[in-house]
């Protein structure tokens, strides 16, 4: 951006808004106000911020396209908040004068967060995945779309299904995710239904000690926790050799050996699966026991003085009543067990193997190698899209299955 | 013969409201639990012990050990004394950053949360409606714009970079309005009467009443950002302004052979938060439940 001084021009922006802002705000709204300080101080903040983001964004946007205007036209992006501050509030209500400085001076920081911080990355998104964009070419005057960041049409989809080297990783992060979490999902609900019900049982003293203990896992850093699970794993030091070397067992390189498995499945997958497991039980767990805590004990009594054994219990009165909780801890465990990351990226990086074919490859470190390393946010944001489509549409599925119409 | 023994049941319920189980079976239940307590604790021991073995000791390929052998600090030690690892540095910045939006998030929350609660404005349904949806969708759709966002204010690199995109969390407002909404409307318009302002009455009446939930919520805040590996990961390049889960990787990286050097900072990375969770764990397991976050 030659021949203009962004500094000086956004010098002015923020002795021009903060003026007009901390005018204007107190006249509209706090005529009443005993002190007009407080209306004055949010047009004053609200108009430096809206002016030098809003503005600053009109500059960049307008300088390619018209370069004599832009300086002008971009001073009138301090409006853009100022607006909403006035539009917002309702003229016909019972609140008081100050009541609508309180609410209009709360919602449009609200708004501004609103728009800026979700609404228009979600777009920007959407509208990503239609581009090849990488932040270092010189685009076009909108986002920097267009020009060295051309549209590319449904072409990233068409990638996807192709038989190109970009296609064959996703397909095969996205199985592997697939198989992640048709793996984790329900080996976690065996885990805890029992575990949650056995700890009900405990007495009351020892209930919070376990529960303390099996929830330690999930407050660790999940970095920590894959160090942890990576040296257990390890080839020659690991912990899991050493204990199936006193069985007998020859050794495996888990987290190396890409033809490794075990019980039909890729060694690496099972290991980052039984780390994660072992991280996010205790998660649901809580869920669980606090579930428990919620069911009456008249019901369970009853079933008991009808003569049911606490496995009949267990099956016919506990399990059903736990339905509507079972559907929310099971979409909330496809939905982060879709968005895992941390552990794989640390444990085995993706590999063993190239990445169209390992077995721990999964969608977000996909998105990640692609945005951050290759610089191709484009195609990166495509996947993106499709791995919230596929999260929306097994997260509606589940919902419909597991719905329950009891009441107690 | 069957009544009386319907009727000795029943006394036998009432003297005893939560059920005994057997001996047997609560033998079983107790030995299942301490197996499981046993599987969620080895991997913290092994790693803690093994932070305090050599490195000839972690790799002897024959004498394989659980407990070290020869307990030495040599691991601590390399690490506090390594020049090129100013560890105050990183713990600085990990604490800058839970901390920053800790407060930054209990604020916009429970303001947020108060307006939606207790007052009407346009669009207040659609707005609330929006903020409840953005729940639902994963942060890698909009991870890569928020980045390109930081990248335009030339906020990436920098720690303030990962606090000021933190003015807005849909699971803080939704939490926040639930409480404040049972908080009596008499109560305010009392104030109110006294002529207490909007802000006066946030402040003093509001906030006092949803501590409880504050403090949850800012655990929970203060331990996800701690423990945040993804976005910093993306934002934080240079090394010095990095936290402590960046770190860990980072410093492993170039450690790859010394088993015992990497064990033992990522004991340095993980202790802190778990003394955190163990004198604040009513809140933390609170906070994690009501959440949805993992």
């Amino acid at each position: 951006m030659d021949g203009i001084d962004i500094q000086a021009i956004r010098l002015y922006w923020l002795m021009i808004w903060a003026v007009v802002g901390s005018g204007i705000t107190p006249l509209i709204f706090d005529r009443k106000n005993r002190s007009p300080w407080q209306g004055a101080f949010i047009g004053l903040v609200v108009g430096i911020g809206s002016g030098q983001i809003f503005g600053y964004l009109l500059l960049t946007t307008l300088f390619p396209v018209a370069p004599d205007l832009a300086g002008w036209v971009s001073m009138l992006g301090g409006l853009v908040l100022l607006i909403p501050l006035w539009f917002l509030v309702p003229e016909t209500t019972k609140i008081s004068l100050q009541n609508r400085g309180f609410v209009a001076g709360t919602i449009t920081p609200l708004m501004f967060y609103l728009l800026v911080l979700s609404v228009f990355p979600l777009l920007w998104a959407l509208v990503l995945a239609f581009f090849e964009y990488s932040p270092r070419e010189v685009g076009g005057p909108i986002l920097g779309l267009g020009g060295d960041n051309p549209f590319v049409g449904f072409q990233h989809f068409e990638t996807m299904m192709s038989a190109a080297r970009d296609g064959r990783t996703f397909r095969n992060s996205l199985g592997n995710t697939l198989a992640f979490t048709v793996m984790v999902l329900p080996l976690n609900m065996l885990i805890t239904i029992p575990l949650a019900v056995m700890i009900e049982s405990v007495h009351k003293f020892l209930k919070p000690v376990f529960r303390t203990i099996y929830f330690l896992p999930v407050v660790t850093s999940s970095v920590g926790v894959a160090i942890m699970w990576g040296y257990i794993f390890h080839a020659q030091y690991g912990l899991l050799n050493d204990v199936i070397g006193t069985l007998g067992v020859p050794p495996v390189a888990w987290l190396q050996d890409q033809r490794a498995t075990v019980l039909g499945m890729p060694a690496a997958l099972v290991a980052v699966v039984i780390a994660y497991l072992w991280q996010d039980f205790g998660y649901n767990l809580v869920i669980f026991i606090a579930a428990l805590q919620g069911i009456p004990d008249s019901l369970k009594d009853a079933a008991c003085v009808d003569g049911a054994s606490s496995t009949q219990v267990f099956w016919n009165v506990t399990l059903p009543l736990l339905r509507p909780t079972i559907m929310v801890t099971s979409v909330l465990t496809v939905i982060s067990s879709f968005q895992v990351f941390d552990i794989i990226q640390v444990m085995t990086q993706g590999g063993p193997g190239r990445p169209d074919s390992s077995p721990t490859r999964v969608l977000v470190l996909d998105i990640y190698e692609n945005a951050f390393r290759y610089e191709k946010m484009g195609w990166a944001a495509a996947i993106s899209l499709v791995m919230f489509g596929m999260v929306a549409i097994i997260t509606l599925i589940q919902s419909r299955v597991l719905r329950s119409d009891w009441e107690y | 013969m069957a009544a009386k023994t319907y009727t000795a049941r029943l006394e036998q319920q009432n003297a005893h409201p939560r059920r005994f189980a057997p001996l047997r079976e609560k033998t079983i239940v107790y030995v299942i639990l301490i197996i499981g307590c046993i599987i969620t604790l080895t991997p913290f021991v092994w790693t803690i012990l093994a932070s305090f073995k050599s490195h000839a000791e972690i790799v002897d390929p024959i004498n394989r050990t659980f407990f070290p052998e020869e307990f030495t600090f040599e691991n601590y030690l390399t690490i506090f004394n390594d020049e090129s690892l100013p560890l105050e540095r990183f713990y600085f910045n990990s604490a800058f950053v839970a901390i920053g939006n800790v407060i930054t998030l209990t604020l916009s929350s429970s303001l947020f949360g108060y307006v939606f609660a207790k007052f009407n404005f346009r669009f207040k349904r659609l707005m609330y409606v929006y903020i409840l949806g953005t729940m639902m969708i994963p942060f890698q759709l909009t991870m890569i714009p928020s980045y390109l966002i930081l990248l335009q204010f030339d906020l990436t690199n920098n720690l303030w970079g990962m606090v000021a995109l933190s003015w807005f969390d849909a699971f803080g407002i939704f939490l926040m309005r639930q409480f404040i909404s049972t908080i009596p409307d008499e109560l305010l318009d009392a104030a109110r009467v006294d002529g207490a302002s909007e802000w006066h009455i946030y402040w003093r009446i509001i906030l006092p009443q949803i501590l409880p939930a504050l403090a949850t919520y800012g655990t929970l805040v203060f331990i996800l950002n701690w423990n945040a590996y993804l976005w910093p990961l993306i934002v934080l390049r240079d090394v010095d302004v990095r936290t402590l889960p960046i770190i860990l990787t980072w410093y492993n990286d170039r450690h790859t052979s010394n088993m015992g050097l990497q064990l033992a900072a990522s004991v340095l990375v993980v202790m802190p938060i778990l003394v955190v969770y163990l004198f604040l764990q009513r809140w933390v397991v609170r906070g994690f439940t009501l959440s949805g976050f993992k």
